[in-house]
């Protein structure tokens, strides 16, 4: 245990490379585009919304100013579209040198009205806005994630045998929920910065171009600063996520494999390579936060420099009273001459202007990290599907005849060769025991039945058909397996019997219990069938579990049946029982028994033997017994010569 | 988990009580912080000042010695030193301090800073993406170096702080009952350990760090306005007033917020604990053709995890509501009187931005302390959640701290009794002694006890009844430690790691040499297949070592158990899985070690039991006989007979 650096090999594992540039980027985030579209509708309203929200924002803004500030502290008489809106008197408004405090007072109320009016349009229409957006992007995020976990199901065992479940959960989670972020940080609130800068710069140029030159010089060493970031972000961010999900995944497997743990007194041993696992991810992650925290003080330099030097010769323009540049338009709102009301007005556009930059470079900043993300992402969605229906594929008729085995070949690795040359048949009404020593190669002989891999050479067909002919829905639906691991759910014994027969009647799943005889014991659990198992079933025995697992096999009713070692955690007098009814139940069916032990061999039709990839026998137990290596096999079985 | 029902306020209060103790160690780090976060706010508090300068005497261009209102003391002798300069000369010291301020704290007039001191990345919309947020923020007033410093400070701490909570989580899940993990998921415990964590130093913060500074910046705020703004008693009623208002607005709304927020984390959970048994279980999964019935639970889930966090959601948004109608129904009350105080030029308009920016200040302050409570209420679920799991009975509550010199040579069980959670009875009034150099074989039907005998052997379980002896001492005065030195146990169902093959033996005894390792898989019989591997013992082995077949773990797991030099070894159907040949090979290995220890076997198989000195064989958690093969089967009716013709006839007894 001692000293293995998973976290290096993880970061190999992952062959994403850190130097995406801006296109790259921009395309991974338009692939996120399947997701987004059946939204889309909802987007655009919620993108409309919030525009005309923020133009009648800023014009509200504009009011209040010319009312507060030109109007009530300034003293400056106003323009003319304050006196359309508010029906001032123009004698008293517009047409004087300098407003009288009577004019001054008489304009508290309209500016109470205006505050109020925006501000109840604002707090409910951005309350509402967020609410659904929240809701818009929960549904992009929910397509992503269900998409994610067929992706991850429907991979071959190939796949399942290196990838780690904590990673799987953790891009789930957090990787997923970056799309959401992406749609609102790449797609809705550029568009609006860029638009809350553009208005900014339009709206200043109106009272000085100078003002507008000084903002549109200010992006530059904002979007040098972005472009020199985001490499070194990106690096970051992507340690911060791995070492967080190789945390996530090693945590998990010291919860499965707390047994081990325990019984080898290795706890405190675990312990310590826990704290050097958690302090690295902490450590990526307090590195990639500094560096964003970095490039916000950076861009915030650039933006504090910008505003100065703004407010600083607006000030000035201010203190000469200097005749704004395009005086004919701004004079309808009064601000004809430079004074503290466009003074107000034009620093609070330019920093508006200036912040949305700021805003957008930020954003560009956590895209880094989004990035990273959506990439694990996509990782997953890339992966083929290994195992898929050919074209014109068709459901797997009803079993008639015969399953066989044409010369396969099989390896998991290449170069590895776990099945070689495999030739045999089995036909309807027979049982078949595939045996052979551990490793021989029996549990993948029957995971390439069900394509849960397709084999590398050969082939296996169904009454004359090849498996691949047929969807792989329709073959798996036809073939029932009780697994060797025996694997149950937390749900109740009903739910976990008839997992892969939803359909099944209480009688059914009673009656498929009995075969598995283990109806008597189900009926001594405190609530018999409606008993919950909790995770991984732990408080039942092996025996009983595996029974469990037969009847779910049984349920499905399906002509083809795999058994892998359904015996081997039962008692002899169990097994027998087990045995007898199954020899019952599987009359005009096909059953294949992968198993070690003899008295369940002896029950078969025929007798594969397998060792080291090949087929060394075949044919029924009393023949089988004059060839040297099975009777080898089987004298071993119980050191009894009876046999 | 049953933890949806409410909590209540003393709870919180205990909680939060138990968090200070755990952060304590951490006071100067803690400290520190306050000082910097004063720092901050000093520097916030200044700010508007020079603004006022600006509007008053450059844009209007009133004298300095002018101003109707008086500068606060913390300002004046700046203001002073101005006194006589031209409007531009002003002008330029302005700049000059704003240039200042923008690289050491990274704000200048009123514009606020905190977003850029605060970075925090894109998260999902629900509950658990947002926790790693939590734990990377600081509440920083100010950016600039300053605001870097404090922010990579906190950081530091933060993480130190999570850190050592994960680790005692991790520790305690490492040391609880085996029986526990039957009812807690994976999962769950994987969400305790990273998502709930921050919770608790983000409460730490909340409680020590925020009330001070808030409580200060509303001080100093309302202190100010009274300064200077005296002429205007509305507006210094009202600077009393922001405070308490805004926070009776937020508190009148957490208790619904909470129970949201929590019915959102327990979603939250469920989700993680679904995709957790679907992709552990995969080949189950697949080759039931379940994918679809696995994604619609998925989904069902996660979209009651999203529903929930929408619920949570509305409650937010509302408190922003309140909070923004009562700022501004304040601000509009003062209102005519600041426009009377106005034109009778008792303010200035310099006077109206300051004020603005002191509102802010003020609102901010008191809804920052608004949400401190909110966001303990936030955080309570999950900081239950993790005391929950840090309170659980662990395995060494149960254990001494006697660790005896020798080593062991006898256990014995004296009328023990278990019955699991469930009611089931496992053990009854079982007695049985066993010393070195014996091999005892368990033998019984499924479900007889056989397991749970050998647990509680072993000290995973502890009896309900009666007593479990290590030559002699009661188990319960034993050390934990000892305990498990003494006793190597082989599991039924294998379990390997994402480590080396030799490692992976290695478990079993750190201090294994590599020659230990090899003759240990050898009498297990895993060294010929370990040699076929790609890198021999130095080949990592996949995710719960899916690259073996079920057969080879378990001779990996039966080859950990034999590199142990424990005295006592206990075997769980370790041959359940293996081919005859294999096994014989491993039964006579046995042999050899017998020599040397007390080695229990829980076995069916024939092969296996024979061999045994002593057959215990178990029904119904009884032992109902105990003595050798040829003893127990020459017995006419005994039950062990019945058993072993079983197994010899099972092919003949049966139609063909």
């Amino acid at each position: 245990m001692s000293e293995v650096l998973p976290l290096t090999d993880d970061l190999r594992a992952e062959p994403v490379a850190d130097n995406l540039d801006f296109r790259q980027v921009l395309r991974v985030f338009l692939r996120t585009w399947p997701f987004i579209r059946p939204s889309l509708k909802h987007l655009v309203v919620f993108v409309c919304a919030s525009g005309i929200g923020f133009l009648v924002g800023a014009g509200m803004t504009l009011l209040l100013i010319g009312l507060a500030t030109t109007g009530i502290m300034s003293a400056k008489p106003l323009g003319p579209i304050f006196i359309a809106i508010y029906g001032l008197d123009p004698a008293m408004y517009l047409n004087v040198e300098s407003l009288s405090a009577e004019a001054r007072l008489g304009l508290a109320w309209p500016t109470v009205v205006t505050a109020i009016t925006s501000a109840v349009i604002f707090l409910s229409f951005a309350g509402s806005l967020y609410y659904y957006s929240v809701w818009i992007f929960q549904c992009i995020n929910q397509r992503m994630r269900i998409q994610l976990i067929d992706q991850l199901q429907a991979q071959s065992l190939t796949y399942h045998a290196s990838a780690k479940t904590g990673d799987a959960i953790y891009r789930l989670y957090q990787d997923s929920a970056m799309v959401t972020a992406i749609i609102r940080s790449i797609f809705l609130e550029p568009l609006m910065f860029i638009g809350r800068y553009l208005t900014g710069l339009f709206i200043v140029a109106a009272f000085s171009p100078i003002l507008s030159l000084i903002l549109l010089v200010a992006a530059v060493p904002i979007i040098w600063l972005g472009r020199r970031f985001s490499s070194l972000l990106r690096t970051r961010f992507r340690q911060a996520r791995e070492a967080n999900a190789a945390l996530t995944s090693w945590i998990q497997e010291s919860i499965q494999g707390i047994r081990v743990i325990k019984a080898t007194a290795n706890e405190s041993q675990r312990v310590r390579d826990f704290d050097v696992r958690s302090e690295r991810a902490l450590l990526s992650a307090f590195n990639s936060r500094v560096s964003l925290n970095v490039l916000g003080i950076l861009a915030f330099a650039v933006f504090g420099v910008a505003m100065l030097s703004i407010q600083s010769y607006a000030a000035a323009l201010s203190h000469v009273e200097a005749s704004v540049f395009a005086r004919d338009l701004l004079l309808l709102f009064g601000f004809a001459m430079w004074n503290f009301g466009t003074f107000s007005a034009a620093t609070s556009r330019t920093s508006d202007a200036v912040g949305s930059l700021n805003a957008l470079i930020s954003l560009w900043g956590r895209a880094q990290d989004m990035a990273i993300g959506l990439s694990r992402v996509f990782e997953i969605m890339d992966l083929e599907p290994e195992i898929t229906d050919r074209e014109g594929a068709i459901d797997m008729p009803k079993f008639q005849q015969e399953v066989s085995f044409n010369s396969v070949s099989f390896s998991y690795i290449k170069g590895r060769e776990v099945l070689r040359d495999i030739e045999f048949k089995a036909t309807v009404g027979t049982v078949t025991a595939i045996v052979g020593p551990t490793g021989s190669g029996k549990s993948t002989l029957m995971s390439l039945l069900l394509r849960l891999a397709d084999p590398d050479e050969g082939s296996i067909s169904i009454d004359g058909m090849d498996i691949r002919e047929f969807t792989v829905a329709s073959l798996r639906h036809g073939i029932s397996i009780a697994t060797q691991e025996n694997i149950l759910f937390s749900a109740s014994v009903l739910e976990n019997i008839r997992y892969a027969a939803p359909d099944a009647t209480p009688e059914e799943v009673s009656a498929a219990a009995t075969v598995a005889d283990v109806h008597d014991f189900i009926m001594t659990l405190s609530g018999s069938y409606h008993t919950e198992l909790g995770q991984r079933a732990t408080k039942l025995s092996s025996g009983q579990r595996q029974r469990l697992v037969l009847a779910r096999a049984i349920v499905r009713d399906s002509p083809l049946l795999i058994l892998d070692e359904p015996t081997a955690a039962l008692d002899a007098e169990t097994e027998i029982s087990v045995l007898n009814n199954l020899k019952i139940w599987g009359r005009g069916r096909c059953i294949f028994l992968i198993t070690h032990r003899l008295s369940t061999v002896r029950h078969a039709d025929q007798i594969l033997y397998i060792r080291d990839g090949s087929v060394r026998a075949f044919g029924p137990h009393e023949a089988l017994m004059q060839d040297h290596n099975y009777r080898q096999f089987v004298q071993a079985d119980i050191g009894d010569a009876d046999v | 988990m049953s933890e949806t029902d409410d909590i209540g306020t003393r709870e919180t209060f205990e909680l939060v009580g138990r968090s200070l103790r755990f952060v304590w160690p951490y006071r100067k780090q803690i400290a520190v912080k306050i000082l910097l976060s004063f720092l901050g706010l000093y520097v916030v508090l200044f700010l508007p000042w020079p603004l006022k300068i600006l509007v008053d005497h450059v844009v209007m261009g009133l004298p300095i010695d002018q101003s109707p209102t008086p500068y606060p003391p913390y300002v004046l002798p700046f203001v002073d030193s101005l006194e006589g300069l031209t409007p531009y000369e002003i002008l330029g010291v302005i700049v000059g301090i704003g240039m200042a301020s923008i690289v050491l704290i990274g704000a200048f007039g009123s514009g606020a800073a905190s977003d850029q001191a605060n970075v925090s990345l894109e998260q999902g919309l629900d509950t658990a993406t947002q926790s790693e947020n939590e734990a990377n923020t600081s509440n920083s007033r100010v950016s600039g170096l300053l605001g870097l410093y404090e922010y990579r400070y906190q950081l530091r701490t933060t993480h130190r702080i999570n850190h050592r909570l994960r680790s005692d989580i991790y520790r305690q899940l490492m040391s609880l009952p085996l029986t526990r993990f039957s009812d807690a998921s994976i999962g769950d415990a994987v969400y305790r350990v990273m998502y709930d964590t921050p919770s608790i130093s983000r409460v730490c913060y909340d409680i020590l760090v925020l009330p001070l500074v808030n409580l200060f910046a509303i001080g100093a705020a309302i202190w100010t306005m009274q300064y200077s703004f005296a002429d205007v008693p509305s507006l210094v009623a009202i600077a009393w007033l922001a405070a308490p208002l805004v926070l009776v607005s937020t508190l009148l709304m957490t208790g619904t917020t909470r129970r949201r927020s929590l019915a959102s984390r327990e979603a939250g959970s469920e989700t993680t604990a679904t995709i957790e048994e679907g992709m552990s279980n995969i080949v189950a999964v697949q080759s039931l053709g379940a994918n679809d019935k696995q994604r619609d639970h998925f989904a069902a889930d996660s979209d009651e995890s999203f529903s929930k966090f929408r619920s949570y959601t509305v409650m937010v948004v509302l408190l922003g509501l309140a909070q923004g109608a009562v700022l501004i129904g304040l601000i509009l009350y003062v209102f005519f009187d600041v426009v009377d105080a106005i034109v009778d030029n008792r303010m200035t308009a310099g006077d109206y931005a300051v004020l603005y920016t002191y509102f802010i200040q003020l609102a901010a302050s008191a809804a920052g302390l608004g949400a401190i409570w909110f966001n303990l209420q936030n955080n309570v679920a999950g900081m239950r959640r993790v005391y929950q799991a840090l309170d659980m009975t662990v395995d060494a509550d149960h254990h001494g701290s006697e660790t005896p010199a020798e080593n062991l040579s006898n256990v014995s069980l004296e009328d023990v009794s278990f019955s699991y959670h469930d009611g089931t009875q496992a053990l009854n009034e079982v007695s049985l002694s066993a010393s070195k150099g014996e091999m005892i074989a368990l033998v019984g039907s499924t479900g007889a006890g056989k397991s749970t005998l050998g647990y509680a052997l072993a000290g995973f379980i502890q009896a309900d009844n009666g007593k479990v002896l290590f030559d002699g001492r009661d188990l319960g005065d034993l050390s934990l430690d000892y305990v498990r030195q003494q006793v190597a146990f082989v599991f039924q169902e294998p379990v390997v790691f994402d480590d080396t093959v030799a490692n992976n033996i290695r478990i079993g005894y750190s201090e294994a040499t590599d020659k230990d390792i090899e003759d240990a898989a050898r009498a297990a019989g895993a060294l010929s297949f370990i040699e076929q591997l790609p890198e021999g013992f130095e080949t990592r082995l996949g995710r719960s070592g899916n690259t073996l077949s079920v057969g080879q773990k378990q001779r990996v797991a039966i080859a950990r158990g034999l590199v142990s030099p424990a005295p006592v070894l206990i075997l769980d159907e370790p041959t359940a899985a293996l081919d005859p040949e294999t096994e014989t090979a491993l039964v006579s290995a046995l042999q050899e070690e017998r020599q040397r220890r007390l080695l229990l076997v829980i076995a069916h198989r024939l092969s296996t039991i024979r061999s045994a000195d002593r057959i215990v064989f178990l029904e119904d958690g009884r032992i109902t006989e105990i003595g050798d093969h040829k003893t127990l089967t020459a017995r006419p009716d005994g039950h062990y007979r019945r058993f072993v013709d079983l197994q010899r006839t099972a092919g003949e007894v049966l139609p063909a």
